[in-house]
């Protein structure tokens, strides 16, 4: 009877540290998500700025533009995309999914807005289209990568969550190398004994 | 032949590199290649290129600094592999130097 009542006292404390536990797990769940979508947003506003400032350079201010103009923009957007870079590789670690296609995107980006930037004037209007179109395309393609990722995020359940952070939390193989060692070092030497005294006639 | 050598673009050249030529700035990457690269490639073993401190690296310099080695100079992919180490703090940077590299072999 004691047994069973202290039994009953020992499970409503534990039955507060769980439910604790779930609300604490999903606010740090919502709390996630919430940091993520504001880093897409990040992303969707820089590579659009981005894509605007290319299209606005190649296509219209590129016959008034001076020498010193032209350099800043070529350092600019460089730097822009310096800084599109960093936020795919803060929203990667965050949300500990990749954007496969982050580092060939980046690397387009470079390439295009400024390729013979400092020769605009001499390039013919095809080419000049070509490259916004191409930031254009490529800036579409950064957008929907990242949002495919935030879906993926979206879509995680509680369960998925608490799992993935328990892991993290756990370091995933550290801890599966510490159970095959206590069933290594202290079980399986007494499973071993007990076989052979079974065994035994 | 000597060891290594150490060329840091923002203090040896430029903090402001530009352009692919003369016409484009003073601080070109044909220029840089000739003036720096080319001869450090020739005397040492080893020769690493740091990046960062520059405001920034267009497209027509990194083409023109690095591709040209293969296009103008007659270095190959393969030996600038075993002989040139780019340093900078993003690996974007460094992977659009090889990028130059390998396309200036395939164009040649």
């Amino acid at each position: 009877m004691s047994d069973q009542s202290s039994g009953w006292s020992l499970l409503s404390p534990l039955l507060i540290v769980i439910g604790w536990s779930i609300v604490l797990t999903n606010a740090s769940r919502y709390a996630r998500r919430s940091e993520i979508r504001g880093l897409c947003n990040d992303v969707d506003s820089l590579a659009t700025e981005i894509s605007a400032e290319t299209k606005d350079f190649w296509l219209k201010k590129y016959e008034e533009c001076s020498s010193s103009e032209v350099r800043h923009y070529i350092y600019h957007t460089e730097n822009a995309i310096e800084r599109l870079d960093k936020k795919l590789e803060l929203l990667q670690a965050r949300s500990q999914y990749s954007i496969g296609k982050s580092v060939e995107i980046i690397e387009k980006l470079h390439d295009k807005t400024t390729m013979d930037a400092e020769r605009v004037k001499e390039l013919q209007e095809e080419r000049r289209v070509r490259v916004a179109l191409q930031v254009d395309h490529d800036v579409a393609m950064c957008i929907s990568a990242v949002e495919e990722l935030f879906d993926s995020v979206a879509g995680e359940g509680f369960f998925q969550f608490a799992w993935r952070k328990l892991l993290t939390k756990c370091d995933g193989v550290g801890l599966c190398k510490k159970i095959s060692d206590i069933y290594k070092m202290r079980l399986l030497p007494h499973l071993q004994r007990y076989a052979e005294n079974f065994s035994r006639p | 032949m000597n060891d290594e050598k150490v060329i840091n673009i923002a203090q040896d050249f430029s903090d402001m590199p530009l352009g692919r030529d003369d016409l484009d700035g003073p601080y070109n990457g044909k220029k840089f290649r000739e003036s720096l690269l080319k001869n450090a490639l020739h005397q040492y073993q080893k020769v690493v290129v740091e990046m960062d401190g520059t405001l920034g690296y267009g497209s027509s310099f990194l083409d023109e600094a690095f591709g040209g080695l293969v296009r103008e100079d007659d270095y190959t992919a393969e030996q600038l592999r075993c002989k040139l180490v780019v340093k900078h703090k993003r690996n974007s940077t460094v992977d659009r130097v090889w990028k130059y590299i390998d396309e200036a072999k395939k164009a040649r």
